[in-house]
């Protein structure tokens, strides 16, 4: 069993100012708990001012902090000797003025004392430390050649840190048809050992004109079986300690819940509302960081969209264009540019009859069609907001807006939407395992 | 990105039992890099100094 801390970046700052400004204090915030069988993740979003009134089954984390590095065992020691109340709890000394950067911690459950193993701040970069020394959290990059030859032009594009880094990421796609399948390929050539998959179609015909990784071979398997075998013993990369986590199941099936929460970022490329939603969803829940692409083509006159003639002349007025989201813990996918068909997604999760299954309409009624070069110019948007996420070039959530006009010319938006105080989705960041019941809440 | 494991001494207390505690400070240079840019953003965000006002003696002493 490992016990990891897991907190938003801008909880730590908060943090690390309070204590700057009086290192006596011992901080007392209520956590979530993302619970797996062999580790116990503490999620903290929020920094209470006073100690929280929490009963013993709320789990609590204790923040203190000290200047100098060779007190934090004490005060770490200190604080967990005053709990008294049996409450799972996790103390975390830090490190600050001088001694920044240093950090002790320890977590009390009812099975006793046990070290804290990893402390994991959700913002730029994404940096995690752990505290069992030299073991790294994800194994280092294995291949059949050297990786500073196979990356060398990424690397010297990114630097080699944030390469590792990135490489090391436990990356979650869920939706792997067009856009996934593409996603997953790009990671594959970026470098990135441990990827998931979820998706609970099998592959069809029409699947195999644009999707990247399969062949007619795979027609009839399962959409992430078929990538998987395909991408997993890439001539590039050889990976004993990470075998692809393949999910053939929707996103609201308990094993996808188990397999999210083992992820660090998600790539949600879904075409349907109820998978985006729940998407979100989970993401608030257990802060993973969320990058939203979607794409899209339309014409004006909804007859060509079912019936499209043979040759499509540019007098057809057309609206064709992506939106790529990169979102962070301080947003949510429906406050950061919504999810379109909200309705028809809440309409079909709080029907009991929906809660396993996603229904799919003829694609006709939904859009005119699908092309692989604009799912490629998102998808290239979207790698390239990871890359700038991970080297700490982005601290923020970005929300890119492409738009291609009639006379096929592109244009790309960043858009900024105000936040929302009052978002339903937000007010269940870091809740964990105790919010999954609150979907409902959500939407009713 | 963990730079070092740095063991530090357990100090038994009373009532944990001679039990040692698995406590280990660990430091690590993103976050110390992170720590460092918020301080000198805190820096940056506190108000100017007023400066010194100026004294109002002259000389020579001209008030009673």
């Amino acid at each position: 069993m490992t016990y990891n801390l897991t907190i938003t970046e801008t909880a730590f700052r908060r943090l690390v100012d309070e204590l700057t400004a009086n290192a006596a204090r011992i901080i007392v915030c209520p956590a979530g708990l993302s619970r797996l069988p062999n580790r116990m993740e503490f999620l903290v979003h929020l920094i209470r001012n006073q100690p929280a009134q929490a009963d013993s089954a709320t789990p609590l984390v204790l923040f203190m902090g000290a200047d100098n590095a060779a007190c934090l065992t004490a005060i770490c020691q200190d604080a967990l000797l005053r709990r008294d109340d049996g409450a799972t709890a996790v103390c975390l000394a830090i490190g600050i003025r001088n001694a920044a950067g240093n950090l002790a911690g320890i977590c009390h459950t009812l099975q006793g004392t046990q070290p804290l193993h990893t402390l994991t701040i959700v913002g730029a970069g994404l940096p995690r430390m752990s505290w069992r020394g030299s073991e790294v959290v994800n194994p280092p990059l294995t291949t059949h050649y050297s990786p500073t030859d196979l990356w060398s032009r990424t690397i010297g594009a990114l630097g080699e840190v944030t390469w590792q880094q990135l490489t090391s990421l436990h990356i979650g796609i869920i939706g792997c048809g067009r856009t996934g399948s593409l996603i997953a390929t790009a990671l594959t050539h970026l470098g990135v050992q441990h990827l998931t998959l979820i998706d609970p179609d099998t592959l069809e015909p029409h699947n195999l004109g644009e999707m990247d990784a399969v062949t007619d071979a795979d027609l009839g398997k399962p959409k992430v079986e078929a990538i998987s075998a395909y991408l997993h013993p890439h001539p590039f990369t050889l990976s004993p300690f990470h075998p692809f986590t393949t999910v053939p199941d929707s996103i609201l099936s308990l094993s996808s819940l188990v397999a999210i929460k083992r992820t660090d970022i998600l790539f949600c490329c879904v075409d349907n509302a109820v998978a985006r939603l729940a998407t979100a969803f989970l993401a608030k829940l257990y802060l993973k960081i969320i990058l939203d692409i979607g794409t899209g083509i339309f014409f004006n006159d909804q007859f060509l969209m079912t019936n499209p003639p043979v040759t499509l002349s540019p007098s057809h007025r057309r609206s064709m264009g992506a939106d790529i989201r990169l979102v962070l813990p301080d947003r949510c996918l429906l406050c950061f540019g919504g999810i379109a068909d909200l309705e028809q997604a809440r309409a079909e999760l709080l029907d009991s009859h929906h809660t396993s299954s996603i229904t799919h309409p003829d694609w006709r009624q939904q859009r005119a069609g699908s092309l692989r070069s604009l799912n490629t110019v998102a998808v290239g948007f979207a790698l390239r907001l990871l890359e700038d996420f991970i080297g700490g070039r982005i601290r923020e959530s970005v929300w890119l807006h492409l738009e291609i006009d009639d006379a096929g010319i592109p244009t790309l938006e960043r858009r900024t939407p105000p936040a929302n105080p009052h978002c339903p989705l937000c007010a269940l960041t870091a809740h964990g395992d105790e919010g999954i019941g609150a979907l409902r809440a959500v939407l009713g | 990105m963990t730079r070092a494991e740095t063991p530090m001494p357990i100090v038994e207390r009373d009532g944990m039992d001679g039990q040692e505690l698995p406590i280990v400070v660990v430091h690590d240079t993103q976050v110390e890099q992170l720590m460092r840019q918020w301080e000198a953003e805190r820096e940056a965000a506190k108000p100017p100094q007023p400066a010194p006002r100026p004294t109002l003696r002259r000389e020579p002493y001209a008030y009673d």
